[in-house]
């Protein structure tokens, strides 16, 4: 095992990403500076509206909008990627 | 069609920022409306594919020294259970992600090697069986013997196996966990900052061995996040106070009360009382109920430095 943590100097492998990774990955990069800061504060920080709109000091509703409007942009350009 | 305000419920919903009373009332909402349930299901699928646009990082080489060190421990303990639900995956919401990702080959990576290992050690131990069977019947005065040293290879090699898979399950969470905790500070310019809990008046030994807390300070926005697991719930005329210590204040700094809930867990998003410049070290302390405007520092429980 010891061995095998120490593959971990390696570094990144960009080659072990297949093609459905890429497309997300090219999906979630369409999105916005703005929509993507409100997700991922929502997402990885677990922020809730309120709490992303005092932290960024955008208004509550563009906060809301930005969430929805990213994660139905996301959603519409995967399946548009996986579905060519 | 669903109107925009369902929406924006629905989407705070998949990504799991209700509170517990405004879920519950989206969730009656939920199983009332197939439409708005089928909604949540793809926006559900989407937000799950977040995690992926994380960029890969080279991991430090503290890590490795880390984890190597977690595993000593398991090898001390082979009857440790598994490792417990992540610290951070509550937190972030992510690493159960991360570890479902299959198409992340990081960890498949290091998965598929470990997964060799441990089939390498079930043909020992299937070897070792035929072995034991062909020399029963060419001598059978030494099967007795032999058997006896059969069930204590089995034995060990199972001992083995346990202590592999669980080191490799608290590896993939450590890899997992220290992705986010990277991730997390590209993203908001935060300092992540370890707290580590202090057995003296304020815990225990064994209740210290137990906590672990984390706190995410934003210079820029004089803001942070502080979360703590396993912290002993105080009587009623007790509370917890955050303090951040400033060298350029000649005093800590309040930060802000706080209790933990039943399992011992709190989220606190804080702001201290008045600017900092320096956020050098986070502590808390327990305190009569409402806090007071100083520390007393023989009642500290935690303790961390940033980074």
């Amino acid at each position: 095992l010891e061995n095998t943590l120490a593959g971990s100097h390696q570094g990144p492998n960009e080659e072990i990403y297949g093609d459905e990774v890429n497309h997300v990955r090219a999906c979630l990069e369409t999105l916005d500076s703005g929509q993507r800061a409100a997700v991922d504060l929502a997402f990885y920080g677990g922020l809730t509206h309120t709490e992303i709109a005092t932290h960024t000091g955008s208004p509550l509703g563009t906060i809301k909008a930005r969430i929805r409007r990213a994660l139905l942009q996301l959603k519409s350009c995967v399946e548009n990627k996986l579905n060519l | 069609m669903i109107d925009e305000p369902l929406q924006d419920s629905a989407c705070a919903y998949a990504l799991g920022i209700l509170d517990a009373s405004e879920a519950r009332i989206f969730e009656k909402q939920l199983a009332l409306d197939p439409a708005l349930a089928a909604f949540v299901r793809e926006i559900q699928e989407a937000a799950r594919l977040l995690p992926l646009g994380l960029p890969l990082q080279q991991p430090p080489a503290a890590l490795k020294a880390r984890i190597l060190a977690t595993l000593e421990k398991r090898k001390a303990v082979p009857s440790t259970s598994p490792a417990p639900v992540a610290f951070r995956r509550r937190l972030w919401g992510i690493a159960a992600a991360l570890a479902a990702m299959g198409s992340i080959g990081f960890f498949a990576l290091k998965w598929s090697r470990a997964s060799a290992e441990l089939n390498q050690t079930k043909q020992d131990l299937a070897n070792a069986k035929a072995a034991h069977q062909e020399s029963a019947r060419t001598a059978a005065s030494a099967a007795e013997s032999q058997s006896k040293a059969l069930a204590d290879t089995q034995t060990q090699l199972n001992q083995s196996l346990e202590t592999a898979r669980n080191a490799q399950m608290e590896a993939a969470r450590l890899l997992a966990e220290n992705a986010t905790l990277l991730r997390e500070n590209q993203l908001s310019n935060a300092r992540v900052t370890l707290m580590a809990a202090l057995a003296k008046k304020a815990l225990t030994q064994a209740q210290a061995a137990k906590v672990k807390a984390v706190s995410l300070w934003d210079g820029r926005a004089q803001t942070g996040v502080l979360v703590v697991e396993n912290l002993p719930i105080l009587a009623a005329d007790k509370s917890y106070q955050l303090w951040v210590i400033d060298p350029t204040i000649a005093a800590p700094v309040s930060a802000g009360i706080f209790s933990v809930d039943a399992k011992g867990n709190t989220r606190l998003v804080f702001q201290p009382t008045q600017p900092i410049a320096n956020a050098q070290s986070f502590a808390v302390t327990v305190e009569p109920a409402g806090g007071l405007p100083a520390p007393t520092l023989d009642q500290m429980a935690l303790l961390g430095s940033g980074q």
